[in-house]
C-alpha cells in the first residue's frame, strides 16, 4: 500500500481464481471501460475475448519482416556474386538461384523472429521497468497466483467512486487505488553519469579512426598480422645486410659469359674490323632503324648536340650564357672533321664517350647505338645537300629554278 | 633451407607454456606496422643487367668423374635455379634431381663457411690469412723432403686442369703418391674391359639404334651418368609410331628405373646374373635349349636381332659379367652399332685406398691432403679409415661440409660450391665442359684446382689455368664461346676400335638358394641411393624428402626384402630387423617391395650420416641420423654384394616416412586399387594398341547448367605416361621453381608433405614381376572446378585463361577445397614452414627463394599453379615485342627438366598447338573424366611391348 | 481453441495416463518449486563438484584454443587426404545436440504436444549451450583464425564478397541464424518467469537484476495476448529452421564431390539423427537434474518416456539410413561409391563403423520394452550410449570418406592429436558449465507455461466461450 501522493493512476481489484477475473472482465467490459487490463501469472485462455480486444497485427509486421529478409538476401547474393565481384567459379553462371536457396531461407527467417521477438515487445511498450502497479505490494502476486483488474484513471468512464463501487461490487478483496509514485522516474544520477560516460568512451575510437582518416602520417600503416605480406625473398634490387654492401644483388663474376647473349661479330659489337674502324653500319638500315635512330637521338644527343647536331643543345647555349670556363662545348656533327669520320669510329664514341661526352654503353644497346650512328648520318647528309641530291620531281617544290 | 624442416618436428614436443610464450612474442616482436622496403640500385649498372629480370650462364657440376652440363638462372646474379644445358649433346637441357637441387647446397647453412683446426681434441675456427703463409712454410718442408709423406687423396675427376697440377705435384714431389678413392666407383666395368679387351674402355651406348635393349642390373636411366640421355633416346624410340620399337629386357636383383620401364623383367639375384649370361651366350652359341622360357625368348630375339641389339651390364656386376657381354655384343655384331667404345680412364699408377689406409696404420704418411669425398663415413668398413687417420700428423680436408673426415682430420678448409667455383670436367661422351662460377664465393672457400695450385706452387689462378688446360691457344672470342656454350664443341671422345681378347669366364658354383632360403646365405646388395647417391647429398632436405622413385620413402632408407623372402624369414615391413655379415651387425628398417628377387637383399647406400648437418644429421648436435649407415657392412672384398647375409627379426617396429604405401595393407583397399589403376593410370599392350589405337574415354555427362564458352586462350597440358620414367627430375624442378617447402620427417608421416607435383607410381600384376605405372600428377585445372565451387570465401577461383588460380592472400584455410579435390594435388600449410628461413641470421638461406614466388605462410593452401611467373614473363617478353607467346615457349619448370619431354605445355584454344594435338591423340585420356568436372591435364596411355610368348605365359 | 485443445486433452486422457504434472500442484506450489531451486541459498554438494570438473575442462579448453591459434592447425591430427577430422566432427556432433531444444519447444509446441512444457526451457538452454560448442569449431579450424571474419559479408575496400555458392557459407547462415532464432525463443519465454523471480526476490540485487531482463513484465492480458501471438509464430518459424538447420549442415558434405558424401539421403539423415542425438542429450542431462533439483513432480517419469519412444523412433530411422546408404551404394554402381561403404564396414576404421552401429541401431531397441524405457538408470546408459554413436556416426561419415578418396595413391589414415581430444574435452566442460549455472541461476523450467496445464488453469464454468 503506498500512501496517496502521486496523482491516481488506477484502481486495481483482486481475484483468487480465473473465473473471478474473467466474470468481472465482463462486467467492466459491459459498463463501457476501455482503459481498463487484467493481470495474471498465465495467458487466460478467452480472457481477451471477456475484455473485448481486437486481434493483435503482429502476424503482418512479421509477414512483412519474412518478406524483407527474402528480397534482400536475393538481392544481394545476386548484387555481390553476379554483379559487383563476378568471378567464374567452377565454370558455373555468376547466378543460379538453387544455390542462393538456403541463405535466402535462413535470412528470411532471421528478419521475421525480429519481427516477432521486438514486435512484441515494441507493441506492448516494454521494456517499460517502472509501473504504478509495482507500488501495491499485493500486485506482485500477479507472476504468482493472483489475478488483478485494473481500472486506469484516464479512462473517459472512469469516476472515483463509481467505478471504486463497480470494481468493489466484482470482488471480496478490497479494492485499492494505485497512484503514479512521488519519486521521478528517471534513473538514479550515478546510473546516468556512468552511461553518459560509457556513451563517450564508446566514441573515443571512432574519434580517433576519423582523426587518423584526415591526418597525414609519415608512419607505415598499422599492420598487426604480417602474414604473407612481408615476404623475406629478395625482389629485384633489395637489401640484404649480410653482404658488405648490403646489397641482395650481387655483381657478375669477372670473366664469365651470359648464355644466349652473346655475339662475336667484332664490327658489330666494337664498330672496328681489326684496328681500323668501319665504314659501314653493320645492321640493315631500315625505316624503322632510321625512325628508331630518330628517338634515341632525341633522347641522348640533342641535349648537348642540338636537334639539328649543330652543338647548339640546351645544356651547350646554357653554359654559353654562364661563361663556363671549364665546359667543352660539343662537336657539331656537320664539322667536316665529324662528317669524315667512319661510322665506326661515331659508334666507338657513342658506346665509350670522348672527351667530357660520357660513355653511354651501359645504357643503351648495340643495335640503338648503331641507329643513332645510322640517323647521325642522315641528319649530316642534309645539312650538307646541294640541290642535285633532290629528285627531279620534288625539285619544283623547293622554289629554285 | 635445411633447419626450417627441424621447426614443424619441434612444434609437435614444444611444450604448452612455451608456446603461449612465444605467441604474445611473436605478437610484439613482429611490430604493428608495414614493413619498409629500400631499393638499393647499382651506381653503375652492369651492361645487360635489367633489374627483375634473370640472367642465364651455363656452367657444369661434376659427380664421381663425369660431368652434368648445366644452364642455371641468375636472379640480381643470384643463382637460382639449375636446368640443363640445352645446348650440350648429352644433357639437352634436362638436368637430374640431383643436379638441380645443388643449388640448395650453395646456401646451406651447413655449407661449410670457415677452416677448422682440430688440435688435442678441440676445434678452432681459422682463416685463410692465418692458413696460407703457414702451409706454403710447411709444404717448402715437405718439397725438401721431394714430397716423402705426402699423399693426396682425391675423388676421380676427369679435369683436365686438375690432371696437369698433379702432373706438376709429380715434378715437386716426386716421392708423393696420389691416391684415388670413390665409393661408387666404375672398378668392374674398367676391368671387365680390360678382360674383354685388355684395355680400359668406356661404353658408349647407341639406344636410337636399338631394338632389342638387355639390361643386367644396369640402370640405364637411373644411374647411368649418361641416363639423361639414355632415357631421352628410350623414350624416343617407344613413340608408338614407331615402326620396329624397342623391347626392354631386364634382369636385376631390386627394382630400377630400367626395371620399372621393362617390358620383360626377371627378378633375379645379384650373384646369379654371372651364370644367367653364361647361359645365355652358351645358348646364343647354338647351345641347347637352356632352361627357361625367359631365356628362350630372350636368346631367340637377340639373334633376331643381330646388329640391333644390346647387352648392357651393371657397374655392381663383376668384371667377368661385363668381359661376357662386350664377347656376347661383338658376336652378335653390336658393337659399333648399337654401342660405341671411347677411352675410359685408367687409374694405373693411383694408388689404391687399402694401400693408403696400411701407410697411415704404419705412421708412413706425414701430410694427407684429402680432396673432397668423405673416406671416413664411405671407405670399406674394414680399413677403419678414422682410426688410420689418427697416426698421421697432418690431415687436411677440403669438402663442402664438415663432415665425418673433416671432423677426424687436424684440419677442415671449406670447399667451394660448383656455382662459386671455375674448373673443367669431362661428361660421358667425353665432351669437355667448362665450369664458370655465378658469384664470387659468398664465404672464403677455395676449389681444389686452388688447393692443389697452392701445393704445387701454380703461378696462373684458377681461371687461366683452366683456359689454358682447355682451350690452349683459343682466341678471346673462342672462349667466350666456349664459356657461352659450357662446354667445347666436338670435343666428344671418338669412338675406338676395339680387338676381342680371348678369355673364359669359369661358371661359379652354383648355390640351390632360390628355392628354400637359408638363413645365413642370403644376398645383401649395396646400391647407391636414386637421391642422396653416395651419400654426399644426405644434408640435402629436398632430395630427402623427394620420395624415392620406386619405395615412395622419404627420409631414410630400409633393406628391400621380397615378399617371399619376409615370409620365410619372419621379417615384417616397417619393423626393425638385424642384418650380420660375419661378425659386423647392424640393426635397420626393413620394407617389403614387388619385384624383389628371393634370397636377395637391397641396402641403400649414402643414409645414416653422423656429421651431414642439420638435415642429414649431427651426432654432435644430438640431431638424429637419417637412416642406416650401410657403410658399416661393406667391405672392400664385398663391395657390391656379400653373399653370406644373417637375418634377424628383431620384433620392434619403424615407422618409414613413405608418401603412399602405408595406407593400403588391407585386402579390400588393394583390390580397389588395382581395379582403379587401370582406369587411372593406363597401360596396354602396343599389339592391342595397334589393333585398336582409340582409348576408351569416359562420355561426359550432361551438365546440369550451360557451361560458358572459354574463349581466348586455354592453358592445359598433357603427360605422356608412356615417356615418363618416374626419375623425379620435374619434381625437383618445381621445388626449386615455386618455393615449396620441406616439412620433415614427422611431417611426411603425417602426411602433410608439400611437393606440387607427385609422381605416383602403382604395382600391378604379379609380386615377383610387377607392372610399374609411374603417373606425374600436378593440379588438373579443371574446367568446373570442384575446389572453387566449395571456396567460402572465392579465394580459389578461374582466371580468364582457365588457370585455376589460388589466391594465397584472401585464403582463411577452410580446407574444404583440399577435400573436394578428387586428385588430393592441393597442399595445407598446417605449419609455417617457411619460419627458421625467416628468422634472423637466415640471410643467406634466403638467397634461394625464386623472387618471382610468393612465399606461402602457415594456413593457406597451396598447389601447382603450371608455373603462372612463367607464363607471365614469357606473355611480357612476347609483348614488349608486340605479339603473342608464339606455340613452346611458355616452358613450365617439370616440362623444361623432363629428360623424355613427357610433360607438355601450352595453349589448348589453337588446335595447331603442340599440347592441342596430344589432347587429340588416340591415346589421350583425362583423369576422372566421369565427374564432370573438365581436367586441363590429358594422359597418354602407356604402351608396353612385351614379348609374346612370354605374355601369354604371364597372363 | 488452446483452451478447448487442453480440455480435449484432459478429457480423452482420462485416469490410464498419469496427469502432466503429478501430486496436488497448485499454482503457488509451482512456483515455489521452481523459484525455490534458484533462490535456495546453497545448491547441493553435487553441484559444486560437477561445475569444478567442467570448469576446469573449460579451462583446459581455452589453453587448447590459444595453442591451437599461437601454433597452426597442424597441432591437430588433421592432415592430407583428412583436411577435415575431430574439428568438423565435433562441430556437426555438437549441431546436432542442438536440436532438440527448439525442436521439443516448437514442433511439440505446435503438434499441442503438452507434455513439452516441464522440459522445453531446459531443452532450449541445451541448444544455445551446444550451439556455443558447435559454433567455437568453425571459427578455430580455419587456418587463419584472424581473418575468419571474412565468411561473413563484411564491406571492404577491396570490395571482396564471399562465395555464396559454397555450402560452407550456408552453414554460417544456417548456425548463426539458428542460434540467434533460438536464442530469442528462449528469452521470450523466460520473461515472465523472471518477472516472477523479480517479484519474489529478497534481496536488492536480484530484484535489480531478475527486473532488468524482465523488462517490466507484469503479465497484462494485452500482453500475454501478443506475447502468445509472437511465441506461436516463432515456433512456426523455428520448426522449418530447425529442419533446415542440420540440412545445411548435411549439405555442406552432401554437395561435394568426396564418395560416401555425395548422397542425396543426407538432409533427411542427418535431421534424423540430430533429432535422436538431441533428446539422448536431453535425457542424460535432465534425469540427473530433475533428481538434484527435486522437480520429479514437473518433469515425470512420462516425459521422460515419451523422450525415449522418439529416441527409438529416430533411432530406427538412422538405421534405415545406414541401410539406405548401402544399398544405394551397391545399387548405384559406383565403384568409389561401392568402394566407400565396404571400406567403411570392413576397411581400416571398421572398429569405429561397428561401434556406430550398435550404439545407434541396436542400442535404442532396447526402448521397445516399457521397463526399460522407464527405468533411470537404463534410460541414461541407452541416452550416453546413443551419444557416443552418434560422434561415430560423424567420424564415420567424415574421416573414413576423406581418408579413401578417389586416387589410391593418396589414401591416408587419420590419427588424432592428444589436442584433438583435450579440446573436444573442453567443449563438453563448457557445455556442462554452462548448463549448471543455469540450473542454479534460472528457472529450469518454464513456470508461466505449465500453470496453463494446471487444473486451475481453465475455467470451470464453460462461460469463458460466448
Amino acid at each position: 500500500m503506498s500512501e496517496a501522493q502521486g496523482a491516481l493512476h488506477s484502481l486495481v481489484a483482486e481475484f483468487d481464481d480465473v473465473d473471478g477475473v474473467s466474470a468481472a472482465a465482463r462486467a467492466v467490459r459491459d459498463a463501457g471501460y476501455k482503459a481498463f487490463d487484467v493481470y495474471s501469472p498465465f495467458p487466460i485462455h478467452g480472457i481477451e475475448r471477456s475484455m473485448g480486444l481486437r486481434a493483435t497485427r503482429l502476424p503482418w509486421l512479421v509477414l512483412a519482416c519474412g518478406l524483407t529478409g527474402t528480397v534482400l538476401a536475393l538481392f544481394f547474393q545476386w548484387w555481390t556474386n553476379g554483379h559487383d565481384y563476378a568471378f567464374k567459379i567452377s565454370g558455373k553462371p555468376l547466378f543460379g538461384v538453387p544455390a542462393n536457396i538456403p541463405i535466402t531461407f535462413e535470412f528470411t527467417v532471421l528478419l521475421a523472429a525480429f519481427g516477432a521477438f521486438f514486435g512484441m515487445f515494441v507493441l506492448n511498450r516494454l521494456p517499460e521497468h517502472h509501473n504504478p502497479l509495482f507500488e501495491n505490494e499485493r500486485f506482485r502476486r500477479a507472476t504468482d497466483d493472483g489475478f488483478f483488474l485494473a481500472i486506469e484513471a484516464r479512462d473517459a468512464q472512469f469516476h472515483e467512486r463509481a467505478t471504486r463501487e463497480l470494481l468493489q461490487s466484482l470482488t471480496k478483496h478490497t479494492v485499492v487505488a494505485c497512484h503514479e509514485s512521488g519519486e521521478s522516474r528517471a534513473l538514479p544520477v550515478w546510473v546516468r553519469a556512468s552511461m553518459a560516460g560509457a556513451g563517450a568512451l564508446a566514441l573515443v575510437p571512432l574519434a580517433a579512426i576519423v582523426a587518423a582518416r584526415y591526418r597525414d602520417s609519415t608512419q607505415a600503416p598499422f599492420h598487426l598480422i604480417k602474414d604473407m605480406d612481408s615476404q623475406t625473398r629478395y625482389r629485384a634490387q633489395a637489401a640484404n645486410p649480410f653482404f658488405a654492401d648490403g646489397r641482395a644483388q650481387r655483381p657478375d663474376v669477372a670473366g664469365t659469359v651470359e648464355f644466349d647473349r652473346f655475339r662475336t661479330d667484332p664490327a658489330l659489337l666494337t664498330g672496328r674490323a681489326g684496328e681500323a674502324f668501319v665504314d659501314q653500319i653493320p645492321l640493315s638500315v631500315t625505316a624503322e632503324l632510321m625512325q628508331r635512330g630518330r628517338t634515341r637521338f632525341a633522347v641522348y644527343c640533342t641535349p648537348c648536340h642540338g636537334g639539328a647536331g649543330y652543338g647548339d643543345g640546351l645544356v651547350a647555349q646554357r653554359a654559353a650564357t654562364l661563361q663556363e670556363q671549364a665546359f667543352v662545348p660539343p662537336a657539331s656533327l656537320h664539322d667536316p672533321l665529324v662528317r669524315a669520320r667512319p661510322a665506326g669510329q661515331i659508334f666507338d664514341t657513342i658506346r665509350n664517350g670522348v672527351r667530357s661526352m660520357p660513355a653511354y654503353g651501359r645504357q643503351m644497346s648495340i643495335e640503338d647505338s648503331w641507329a643513332i650512328v645510322a640517323f647521325v648520318r642522315a641528319l649530316q647528309r642534309s645539312q650538307n645537300a646541294s640541290v642535285e641530291d633532290v629528285p627531279d620531281a620534288e625539285r619544283g617544290r623547293l622554289g629554285t629554278r | 633451407m635445411s633447419s626450417l624442416i627441424r621447426e614443424p618436428s619441434d612444434v609437435s614436443r614444444r611444450r604448452f607454456l612455451q608456446v603461449m610464450g612465444a605467441s604474445m612474442a611473436l605478437a610484439s616482436a613482429s611490430g604493428c606496422h608495414w614493413e619498409t622496403e629500400e631499393i638499393l640500385p647499382f651506381q653503375r649498372r652492369p651492361e645487360g643487367r635489367v633489374p627483375g629480370t634473370t640472367r642465364r650462364f651455363a656452367t657444369s657440376i661434376e659427380c664421381s668423374g663425369v660431368a652434368a652440363s648445366l644452364l642455371v638462372t641468375s636472379y640480381d646474379g643470384r643463382p637460382i635455379k639449375i636446368e640443363g644445358n640445352p645446348l650440350h649433346p648429352l644433357d639437352r637441357g634436362a638436368a637430374s634431381a640431383r643436379s638441380q637441387a645443388a643449388i640448395l647446397d650453395l646456401y646451406d647453412p651447413d655449407h661449410s663457411r670457415g677452416l677448422v683446426q682440430a688440435f688435442e681434441g678441440a676445434s678452432y675456427p681459422r682463416s685463410w690469412k692465418e692458413f696460407d703463409p703457414w702451409f706454403a712454410g710447411h709444404m717448402a718442408q715437405v718439397r725438401a723432403r721431394k714430397g716423402a709423406g705426402l699423399r693426396i687423396l682425391s675423388e676421380p675427376s676427369s679435369s683436365l686442369a686438375l690432371a696437369s697440377l698433379r702432373t706438376r705435384l709429380a715434378e715437386l714431389h716426386p716421392q708423393a703418391r696420389w691416391v684415388e678413392w670413390e665409393p661408387c666407383a666404375r672398378t668392374n666395368k674398367i676391368a671387365g674391359s680390360k678382360l674383354a679387351f685388355g684395355r680400359a674402355l668406356r661404353v658408349q651406348p647407341r639406344i636410337e639404334q636399338v631394338n632389342t635393349l638387355v639390361c643386367l642390373d644396369a640402370d640405364l636411366f637411373g644411374l647411368h651418368p649418361a641416363a639423361l640421355a639414355n632415357a631421352r633416346a628410350f623414350a624416343a624410340r617407344r613413340r608408338p609410331e614407331e615402326a620396329q620399337p624397342l623391347r626392354l629386357w631386364v634382369v636385376e636383383s631390386s627394382l630400377s628405373l630400367t626395371g620399372a620401364a621393362a617390358d620383360q623383367r626377371l627378378a633375379l639375384r645379384d650373384e646369379q646374373i654371372l651364370p644367367f649370361l653364361l647361359a645365355l651366350e652358351a645358348r646364343l652359341a647354338g647351345g641347347k635349349a637352356a632352361d627357361g622360357l625367359f631365356l628362350e625368348s630372350l636368346a631367340d630375339e637377340l639373334l633376331a636381332q643381330r646388329g640391333a641389339a644390346l647387352i648392357a651390364v651393371g657397374p655392381r656386376q663383376p668384371a667377368a659379367v661385363h668381359a661376357l657381354a662386350h664377347r656376347i655384343n661383338a658376336n652378335l655384331g653390336n658393337t659399333g652399332k648399337t654401342l660405341l667404345y671411347s677411352e675410359e680412364s685408367d687409374p694405373a699408377g693411383v694408388m689404391e685406398l687399402g694401400e693408403l689406409a696400411r701407410e697411415m696404420e704404419a705412421g708412413a704418411v706425414e701430410t694427407l691432403v684429402v680432396l673432397g669425398g668423405n673416406p671416413v663415413y664411405d671407405a670399406p668398413c674394414e680399413l677403419e679409415f678414422r682410426r688410420a687417420l689418427r697416426h698421421v700428423p697432418l690431415a687436411l680436408h677440403l669438402s663442402h661440409y664438415r663432415d665425418e673426415t673433416s671432423r677426424a682430420c687436424t684440419w677442415h678448409l671449406p670447399r667451394a660450391h660448383a656455382l662459386e667455383s671455375w674448373g673443367d670436367c669431362a661428361s660421358w661422351d667425353g665432351t669437355r665442359c667448362l665450369q664458370q662460377p655465378l658469384i664470387d664465393p659468398i664465404f672464403p672457400r677455395r676449389t681444389p684446382l686452388e688447393l692443389l695450385g697452392a701445393i704445387c706452387e701454380a703461378k696462373l689462378g684458377a681461371p687461366e689455368l683452366v683456359r689454358a688446360c682447355v682451350a690452349p691457344g683459343a682466341s678471346d672470342e673462342q672462349w667466350k664461346k666456349i664459356l657461352h656454350d659450357g662446354f667445347v664443341e666436338g670435343s666428344a671422345a671418338r669412338p675406338v676400335e676395339a680387338a676381342l681378347a680371348s678369355f673364359s669366364v669359369p661358371a661359379p658354383a652354383p648355390r640351390a638358394l632360390a628355392k628354400e632360403l637359408r638363413n645365413g646365405e642370403l644376398e645383401l646388395v649395396f646400391a647407391p641411393d636414386r637421391n642422396l647417391y653416395d651419400g654426399r647429398s644426405a644434408n640435402n632436405s629436398w632430395l630427402q624428402e623427394t620420395p624415392d622413385a620406386i619405395t615412395k620413402m622419404t627420409w631414410g632408407n630400409a633393406a628391400i626384402f621380397a615378399a617371399e623372402t619376409a615370409a620365410a624369414l619372419g621379417v615384417e615391413d616397417s619393423t626393425l630387423v638385424k642384418l650380420k655379415l660375419g661378425t659386423r651387425e647392424l640393426e635397420v628398417a626393413a620394407t617389403v617391395l614387388p619385384g624383389q628377387a628371393t634370397g636377395s637383399i637391397t641396402l641403400h647406400l649414402g643414409h645414416g650420416r653422423s656429421a651431414a648437418g642439420l638435415v642429414g644429421g649431427l651426432e654432435q648436435e644430438n640431431i638424429e641420423t637419417v637412416g642406416f649407415d650401410a657403410y658399416r657392412l661393406r667391405s672392400s672384398d664385398a663391395l657390391d654384394r656379400a653373399g653370406s647375409l644373417e637375418v634377424m627379426p628383431t620384433g620392434k617396429s619403424w615407422q618409414l616416412a613413405r608418401t603412399t604405401d602405408p595406407a593400403v595393407t588391407d585386402s579390400i583397399g588393394r583390390k580397389q586399387m588395382e581395379g582403379l589403376v587401370e582406369e587411372l593410370a593406363r597401360v596396354r599392350t602396343l599389339a592391342d594398341f595397334r589393333k585398336e589405337p582409340g582409348s576408351e574415354r569416359e562420355s561426359e555427362h550432361e551438365s546440369l547448367w550451360n557451361k560458358p564458352v572459354a574463349e581466348g586462350v586455354r592453358w592445359g597440358m598433357a603427360i605422356d605416361l608412356n615417356s615418363c620414367i618416374g626419375c623425379n627430375a620435374c619434381a625437383l624442378a618445381c621445388q626449386a621453381e615455386n618455393n615449396v617447402p620441406v616439412v620433415g620427417r614427422e611431417q611426411v608421416i603425417r602426411g602433410r608433405e608439400m611437393s606440387w607435383i607427385r609422381i605416383d607410381r602403382y604395382f600391378t600384376g604379379p609380386e615377383r614381376s610387377p607392372r610399374v605405372r609411374f603417373q606425374p600428377l600436378t593440379c588438373q585445372h579443371c574446367e568446373s572446378a570442384p575446389c572453387e565451387e566449395v571456396c567460402p570465401v572465392a579465394a580459389t577461383m578461374h582466371s580468364a585463361e582457365g588457370l585455376n588460380d589460388m589466391v594465397y592472400n584472401r585464403c582463411i584455410g577452410t580446407r574444404y577445397c583440399a577435400n573436394n579435390c578428387p586428385f588430393k594435388v592441393r597442399r595445407f600449410n598446417y605449419f609455417n614452414y617457411h619460419k627458421a628461413i625467416e628468422a634472423e641470421g637466415a640471410e643467406v638461406q634466403r638467397m634461394l627463394y625464386n623472387p618471382e614466388v610468393t612465399i606461402r605462410h602457415r594456413g593457406v593452401m597451396e598447389k601447382c599453379t603450371f608455373c603462372v611467373q612463367r607464363i607471365q614473363a614469357a606473355k611480357i617478353h612476347a609483348k614488349n615485342e608486340g605479339r603473342a607467346p608464339a606455340d613452346g615457349e611458355i616452358v613450365t619448370a617439370c616440362q623444361q627438366t623432363c629428360p623424355t619431354q613427357a610433360i607438355v605445355f601450352g595453349d589448348l584454344a589453337d588446335p595447331k598447338s603442340r599440347v592441342a594435338r596430344l589432347h587429340a591423340e588416340s591415346r589421350g585420356y583425362a583423369m576422372l573424366a566421369e565427374l564432370n568436372i573438365g581436367p586441363r591435364t590429358t594422359y597418354l596411355e602407356k604402351l608396353v611391348n612385351p614379348h609374346p610368348a612370354l605374355e601369354e605365359h604371364d597372363g | 481453441m488452446t483452451a478447448s485443445a487442453t480440455t480435449k486433452v484432459r478429457l480423452d486422457e482420462p485416469y490410464h495416463r498419469p496427469l502432466l504434472i503429478e501430486g496436488a500442484e497448485d499454482l503457488a506450489s509451482v512456483t515455489n518449486r521452481v523459484c525455490g531451486v534458484v533462490e535456495r541459498p546453497k545448491p547441493p554438494r553435487a553441484w559444486y563438484i560437477a561445475i569444478t570438473i567442467s570448469g576446469s575442462m573449460t579451462l583446459m579448453l581455452g589453453a587448447m584454443v590459444v595453442y591451437l591459434i599461437s601454433t597452426g592447425v597442424g597441432v591437430w591430427g588433421n592432415n592430407a587426404p583428412a583436411f577435415w577430422g575431430w574439428d568438423i566432427v565435433n562441430f556437426v556432433f555438437w549441431v546436432g545436440i542442438a536440436h532438440a531444444g527448439t525442436l521439443i519447444s516448437a514442433i511439440l509446441f505446435l503438434l499441442r504436444q503438452k507434455w513439452r512444457t516441464s522440459i522445453n526451457r531446459a531443452a532450449e538452454a541445451m541448444t544455445l549451450f551446444a550451439v556455443c560448442c558447435a559454433g567455437m569449431y568453425p571459427a578455430v579450424h580455419v587456418g587463419r583464425i584472424w581473418v575468419a571474419y571474412w565468411l561473413f559479408p563484411v564491406p571492404n575496400q577491396m570490395q571482396m564478397w564471399p562465395n555464396f555458392r559454397s555450402p560452407l557459407l550456408w552453414d554460417v547462415f544456417a548456425v548463426s541464424t539458428y542460434a540467434t532464432v533460438s536464442a530469442l525463443f528462449w528469452f521470450m519465454g523466460l520473461v515472465p518467469d523472471l518477472a516472477t523471480l523479480r517479484d519474489r526476490a529478497t534481496t536488492k540485487l536480484k530484484r535489480v537484476l531478475y527486473g532488468f531482463f524482465a523488462l517490466g513484465w507484469r503479465g497484462s492480458a494485452r500482453h500475454w495476448q501478443r506475447f502468445e501471438r509472437a511465441y506461436l509464430l516463432l515456433a512456426a518459424l523455428a520448426t522449418p529452421l530447425v529442419l533446415s538447420v542440420h540440412s545445411v549442415v548435411s549439405f555442406d558434405f552432401a554437395v561435394s564431390q568426396v564418395s560416401g558424401w555425395h548422397t542425396t539421403i543426407f538432409p533427411p539423415y542427418f535431421v534424423a539423427g540430430a533429432i535422436f542425438s538431441g533428446f539422448a542429450m536431453v535425457v542424460t542431462v535432465m534425469v540427473p537434474a530433475r533428481e538434484l533439483f527435486g522437480l520429479k513432480e514437473l518433469v515425470t517419469l512420462r516425459h521422460l518416456e515419451n523422450m525415449n519412444k522418439v529416441i527409438l523412433a529416430t533411432g530406427s530411422m538412422v538405421g534405415l539410413a545406414y541401410a539406405t546408404e548401402f544399398f544405394i551404394a551397391w545399387y548405384g554402381g559406383n565403384p568409389y561409391e561401392r568402394f566407400t561403404f565396404v571400406n567403411r564396414a570392413f576397411g581400416p576404421y571398421a572398429w569405429a563403423y561397428w561401434i556406430m552401429i550398435f550404439c545407434n541401431v541396436v542400442v535404442p531397441q532396447f526402448f521397445w520394452s516399457k521397463r526399460i524405457r522407464t527405468n533411470l538408470w537404463l534410460m541414461v546408459v541407452v541416452a550416453i550410449l546413443v551419444n557416443v554413436g552418434m560422434w561415430f556416426e560423424r567420424f564415420v561419415i567424415i574421416v573414413t570418406s576423406l581418408a579413401r578418396t578417389y586416387l589410391p595413391s593418396s589414401w591416408g589414415y587419420f590419427k588424432p592429436t592428444w589436442v584433438d581430444v583435450c579440446t573436444f574435452a573442453g567443449t563438453i566442460g563448457l557445455f556442462f558449465t554452462l548448463f549448471l549455472l543455469f540450473c542454479r541461476f534460472l528457472p529450469m523450467v518454464a513456470i508461466a507455461e505449465v500453470k496453463t496445464v494446471l487444473p486451475a488453469a481453465h475455467a470451470h464454468k464453460e462461460n469463458g466461450h460466448e
